[in-house]
């Protein structure tokens, strides 16, 4: 092997940055563009289902609900306020206003997530009774799914930083994990559009 | 998987050799059994990718010996129709799902780090359990079908035959849920890729002077990212047709059994670049060294690349010409499927154009690429021939399309896969396989596949259809499935010789040394196998050319931790240093974790309530996983100074 030749120096490299340089940065734009494909997906098998139909939603079955799901939007949209107070403070080393901010995005993710359930009801259809049904489950489940995960995370990252004096990189993540559940936000809307609105379209 | 360890000879360059002894420590701080599960070094993981890959490809050959056997001549009873059944879809799923798409990504695990020049992969605890959900996945499907619960619908599994009404019992569900143990480990590997292509290549490694086998596993991972997720949602319907009752695929509740091909082949069209793109990469490396001079029309390469992953994914109707797909769109899917031959075409010419103007050294790696040229041409050949409707519509579901999809596959994946064998053994075991063994290795498979498939061409114009478990002497395709049949013995004769050479080798082939083939590329710039730590210090890329490029000296930057496992990472473009960033210590909670999402997925075949009951098990190991722990610095001496480079990379 020919030997080394020291042609410069990176001593002084930071251990840990926020942003596209940190390596959490592409596995969390990885995820979403996983999840994000698999929502896509959900919402193509809606549409696609929607061809075998004349009227939609199939005959004798009522429109879904507007009420719950719309309260549960309007939740949803409000934890962009603790997310974004918790990416703040984690871009500033705040322990205090992450675990603040984590605490109060946790409560209301699970908040969102028992909601989630009752919008199950508000469908007004079965999974099981015709593919309508089908496929606006798979649409809400699926949404879920991915929420759930962001919502044991943020849960994981509160704990964390109560017990724990917290690392560097764990104010990294805690951006990071922000980072997708403004995605697990932004991905409801049209998917919220295309199962509550849509059919009322005519 | 440990080889005789031959000496120990040209260690990665380091300026300070003692950072040898201090990185060995700091990367492997345990040993044992314990410290083998807890592993997250991507050599050791992908080692076992490979290994176990190679025992699925064993258990798909035997299936496929199995089915030349009964077909070898008319009306033979050597297993009855549901075995055949079982036989011949276990041996498309384990193919597809268990050896051609996880073996390119494992041998991407193994080289990628070390190609961009890394001490590890982005992710490695990650890494770590995308395999073992891989290996529950693959155990858990092969334990149904030695209890006679083996997949039985093809291993496209088309609704309704896979649907509740016509599949009965578990079959078809161990089926779908060992799609999604595979999708899992399909997506983290592509997840490990990405990062570490693009964040984790040695300083002055810019884009344009990225190894083209880098090039190809990064456009696979995407492709993968993009694929995967529509068999994965597939067969979550498929699950849930099956056991909750839904309707996705029930055309009398307003389903549509389409919408299964649509997803199935969205995914399943790509997949066969997902399998063919890494295989271009082993071959552009292999020219690359074995003539002596880069490759012809680096910038060409590179899009070809591109734009054949982007195609691939307007291709996928044309598995379903013999369905109701509108005529304008089946016009439109004849012409991409055409179109695709172009990029791939001009690859190849690049090649021949590589191989003409360089001085050609006929290793057995150079043999196995000229097969696949050879082999590969033939079925694509056909490809553009079934292409076109009404050729297709006349030999859809005949063994036209058997042929013609083996040599593609066998052509596009397995000889370049057997070349990269030849080619990288060195690295991974530190010693040569044998030129004669892999000559032979070479001829039979060669001859084998031509003899097996060559003559099913015929038998499929003459009308003979897959999946058919025998066939009556009146038909007189008695002969050519005969041949087709000696063909195969060939192949395994070609496979025993491999085997061979393998086991020999590997305890006492020639000692390689780091760079055994005078190549360019990074891997070879350490020592053969690698240690822990991969390279000392990171080196510094200064031409496309990799190491020949570099005079008397490699040069190297210095400054990252030797008590810490610490990784350089860089810019996307530039690849200009940026961060040094601390990797996880080995850990035993992803296994733990791939433990809990395989007794979830599992359970879920005979409960919905296994997924909740999961998801809140998973808690667990992930806290082990990303708790603090307080790690100790104290051998780190202080290292002071700004970031500087002598000279511009």
């Amino acid at each position: 092997m020919k030997p080394a030749k020291q042609v410069g120096v990176i001593h002084s490299l930071p251990e840990n940055v926020f942003g596209a340089a940190a390596l959490t940065w592409w596995a969390v734009v990885s995820l979403m563009l996983i999840e994000g494909t698999t929502l896509a997906l959900c919402a193509g098998a809606y549409v696609y289902v929607r061809q075998n139909y004349y009227e939609w939603p199939p005959a004798h079955t009522p429109l879904p609900d507007l009420g719950i799901p719309s309260i549960n939007l309007a939740l949803m949209l409000l934890t962009i306020v603790p997310a974004w107070w918790v990416f703040r403070s984690a871009r500033a080393h705040d322990r205090g206003g992450v675990l603040v901010g984590a605490s109060l995005q946790a409560i209301m993710g699970v908040a969102i997530m028992v909601l989630r359930y009752f919008e199950l009801q508000a469908v007004n259809v079965r999974w099981d009774t015709n593919a309508y049904g089908s496929v606006v489950w798979g649409v809400l489940v699926g949404h879920a799914v991915v929420m759930v995960t962001d919502v044991m995370d943020t849960i994981g990252l509160a704990l964390m930083f109560a017990i724990e004096e917290p690392e560097e990189k764990h104010f990294v993540d805690s951006c990071e994990n922000t980072q997708f559940w403004y995605f697990v936000v932004a991905s409801w809307l049209p998917l919220f559009f295309l199962v509550y609105l849509y059919p009322r379209l005519g | 998987m440990t080889a005789a360890s031959p000496p120990v000879i040209d260690l990665p360059p380091a300026v300070d050799p003692a950072d040898h002894a201090r990185l060995r420590r700091t990367y492997e701080p345990i040993r044992g059994f314990y410290a083998w599960l807890a592993s997250v070094d991507h050599k050791s993981i992908a080692k076992r990718y490979i290994a176990t890959c190679l025992v699925f490809f064993a258990l798909g050959g035997l299936e496929a010996a199995v089915i030349r056997a009964q077909l070898s001549r008319p009306e033979n009873g050597l297993v009855g129709p549901d075995t055949y059944n079982q036989v011949f879809t276990m041996h498309g799923t384990t193919m597809m799902f268990l050896f051609a798409v996880p073996i390119m990504q494992a041998m991407g695990l193994y080289l990628v780090p070390l190609m961009v020049g890394a001490k590890e992969t982005a992710f490695p605890r990650l890494n770590a359990l995308g395999y073992w959900v891989f290996l529950i996945g693959g155990v858990f499907i092969y334990t149904g079908f030695f209890l006679n619960a083996g997949a039985d619908a093809g291993w496209f599994a088309y609704v309704p035959l896979s649907g509740p009404e016509y599949s009965s019992g578990k079959r078809v569900d161990i089926w779908a849920q060992m799609i999604t143990f595979t999708e899992i480990a399909a997506l983290i590997a592509a997840l490990q890729t990405i990062a570490t292509v693009l964040k984790l290549r040695a300083p002055g490694m810019s884009l344009n002077r990225m190894p083209l086998f880098l090039w190809a596993q990064l456009v696979t991972a995407f492709m993968v990212i993009f694929a995967m997720p529509s068999v994965a949602t597939g067969s979550l319907f498929l699950s849930f047709d099956r056991l909750v009752g839904s309707q996705f695929y029930n055309p009398a509740e307003g389903g549509d059994a389409l919408l299964w091909q649509h997803l199935f082949w969205f995914f399943g069209h790509p997949e066969v670049y997902i399998i063919f793109i890494p295989a271009l990469g082993f071959i552009s490396q292999i020219v690359t060294t074995f003539t002596r001079r880069p490759v012809v029309g680096y910038p060409v390469m590179v899009l070809a690349l591109l734009v054949t992953a982007f195609m691939s994914f307007g291709l996928w109707v044309h598995h379903m010409f013999a369905t109701t797909v509108p005529q304008l769109g089946s016009t439109f899917f004849t012409a991409a499927s055409t179109l695709i031959a172009v990029p791939t075409g001009v690859q190849i010419f690049c090649w021949i154009a590589t191989l003409w103007l360089g001085r050609p050294v006929w290793r057995t790696p150079l043999l196995f690429v000229m097969g696949f040229i050879a082999v590969f041409t033939i079925g694509g050949l056909t490809g553009v021939m079934v292409a076109s409707v009404p050729f297709d519509l006349q030999a859809h579901d005949s063994y036209f399309v058997v042929a013609h999809l083996h040599y593609v596959l066998l052509g596009g994946a397995v000889f370049p896969l057997f070349a990269a064998f030849y080619y990288w053994f060195p690295k991974i075991t530190g010693r040569l396989m044998n030129e004669r063994l892999g000559r032979w290795n070479f001829w039979l498979l060669f001859v084998g596949v031509n003899v097996t498939f060559f003559p099913m061409h015929r038998l499929g114009l003459e009308g003979m259809t897959r999946r058919v478990y025998t066939y009556l002497e009146s038909t007189g395709w008695g002969t050519l499935n005969l041949v087709s049949s000696v063909g195969a013995v060939i192949i395994v004769a070609g496979m025993a010789v491999f085997v061979v050479n393998l086991a020999r080798s590997w305890r006492g082939g020639a000692v390689a040394g780091a760079n055994p083939w005078d190549a360019d590329t990074l891997e070879w710039a350490t020592s053969s196998p690698p240690p822990p730590y991969n390279f000392a210090d990171p080196i510094v890329v200064t031409s496309r050319s990799g190491l020949w490029a570099y005079g008397d000296e490699i040069p190297v930057l210095q400054g990252l931790r030797t008590d810490l496992p610490q990784v350089l990472v860089t810019t996307v473009m530039d690849a200009e240093p940026v961060l040094r960033h601390i990797h996880p210590s080995p850990t035993i909670a992803p296994f733990v974790m791939a433990v809990i999402i395989g007794a979830m997925l599992i359970g879920g075949i005979f409960t919905p309530w296994a997924y909740p009951a999961g998801l809140v098990a998973i808690g667990v190991p992930w806290l082990m996983w990303a708790w603090p722990r307080r790690r100790s610095y104290e051998h780190q001496e202080e290292l002071k100074g700004t970031f500087s480079l002598e000279a511009p990379i």
